[in-house]
């Protein structure tokens, strides 16, 4: 009987240090609040092949949501890439391209935008998913979407083709 | 202050059984056995299968569930029904209903769900031996396997954009979930009068699958816990053995 006792004492004790101990983390909140639209520009060398392309004339980018203008790349060389945020609420956002302040494109990029409840602790975050792009196509070439997916994982969403 | 409290009361609820059954080991009667041939009972003694022989049904009710909810997030009560086979080996079937309706009062989160969950497995009775195959208490070890398919809601304040404005709120109703989850653990059983036991259970549990929503992942599930790749659950059980 005694030795019954002990081992149930033993066996409370491990039960209290297991629920001081709980368990593991579980879920990692994500460490980023925004997920970006990634927009990197290429072209097409003598051989058909595509290349990264470096844009060497000054660029100014301008997003309009919902009515709101904002400049998110003001006369930038040498740009290679863009980085967009997304609307939360539109689900189409504009972006006007301006090149050596003579050619202007207008890009039209439809979005369907996904709050994702991550737990109580961590809360909303919103991700996006591209529905379609449209461009007017006065100086870039084409456009293509390669990842719809719009979200914290670094992906490349959408490739601007221009003619070197 | 919650955990102290809790252990208190549970230590509580552990040291009644035992005055009683201090005092019911002087009072069990002895059981006549009726006088076997000398074959049958070598095989009797011998064989494996006598091991395991069928020695009855019992059915528990567990309260740890309810008393959990002072230090967890939920509720849930559950019954479960045992086989016992040779006083040794337990095959288990475990049914249990659990709540959570809970606010995290920094974010205004509110996490809603009420569904049933099931457990299959057994225990083994680690006391039962050669010279002791009748023991009044039982230390065992337990795997289950668990699983539920249940519906949860949840609603969050409106979030807002941080470049270009605007809210966006969620309200999420009846969004499917499912877990599939293993649980390895420990207990003890002791009997308080006859015909009943009381006894503990710890376990530590890990998550095989989860189903995922679009829109939001399950925080509490029923009959695991909050949703964590692993974690530590508990039962205090009160046994009824159906006389057979």
């Amino acid at each position: 009987m005694k030795r019954v006792m002990k081992q149930i004492a033993v066996l409370m004790a491990a039960v209290c240090c297991l629920l001081c101990q709980g368990c593991d983390g579980g879920y990692d909140c994500a460490l980023d609040n925004i997920a970006y639209n990634r927009v990197k520009f290429y072209t097409i060398d003598g051989h058909g092949m595509e290349k990264e392309y470096a844009f060497p004339d000054p660029l100014t980018v301008t997003m309009m949501v919902n009515g709101s203008e904002a400049v998110v790349v003001n006369y930038m060389t040498n740009a290679k890439e863009l980085t967009l945020p997304m609307s939360y609420t539109s689900e189409c956002d504009t972006l006007i391209m301006n090149f050596f302040d003579r050619y202007i494109d207008t890009l039209y990029i439809g979005h369907y935008n996904i709050p994702i409840y991550q737990s109580m602790e961590c809360g909303v975050i919103m991700h996006h998913r591209l529905t379609g792009v449209s461009y007017t196509g006065n100086f870039l070439d084409s456009m293509a979407v390669k990842s719809a997916e719009i979200n914290f994982d670094y992906n490349e969403n959408i490739k601007l083709y221009f003619v070197e | 202050m919650r955990i102290l409290s809790y252990i208190l009361l549970s230590s509580l609820l552990l040291a009644a059984p035992q005055r009683i059954t201090a005092q019911e080991i002087s009072e069990v009667p002895v059981q006549e056995t009726k006088p076997e041939t000398k074959k049958a009972k070598e095989k009797k003694e011998n064989g494996f299968w006598s091991l395991l022989e069928f020695k009855g049904v019992g059915v528990s009710a567990d309260i740890f569930g309810c008393a959990y909810s002072l230090i967890g997030d939920g509720i849930s009560t559950e019954i479960a029904a045992e086989a016992n086979f040779g006083n040794r080996l337990y095959p288990t079937f475990e049914a249990g209903w659990a709540w959570c309706n809970a606010t995290d009062e920094n974010n205004g989160i509110k996490y809603r769900t009420n569904a049933p969950y099931y457990r299959a497995g057994f225990n083994y009775n680690f006391l039962t031996k050669k010279d002791n195959p009748n023991p009044k208490h039982y230390i065992y070890g337990l795997v289950r396997i668990g699983w539920t398919n249940f519906k949860y809601d949840v609603q969050t304040p409106p979030i807002t954009d941080p470049v270009w404005g605007g809210e966006v709120a969620l309200d999420l109703k009846d969004v499917e979930g499912a877990c599939l989850w293993g649980e390895v653990g420990a207990g003890i059983k002791v009997k308080i009068v006859k015909g009943f036991h009381m006894g503990w259970s710890v376990r530590y549990k890990f998550r095989f699958t989860e189903k995922k929503a679009e829109n939001s992942r399950m925080w509490y599930i029923p009959g695991y816990g909050k949703n964590q790749s692993t974690c530590f659950g508990g039962t205090y059980s009160l046994i009824y053995d159906i006389p057979l």
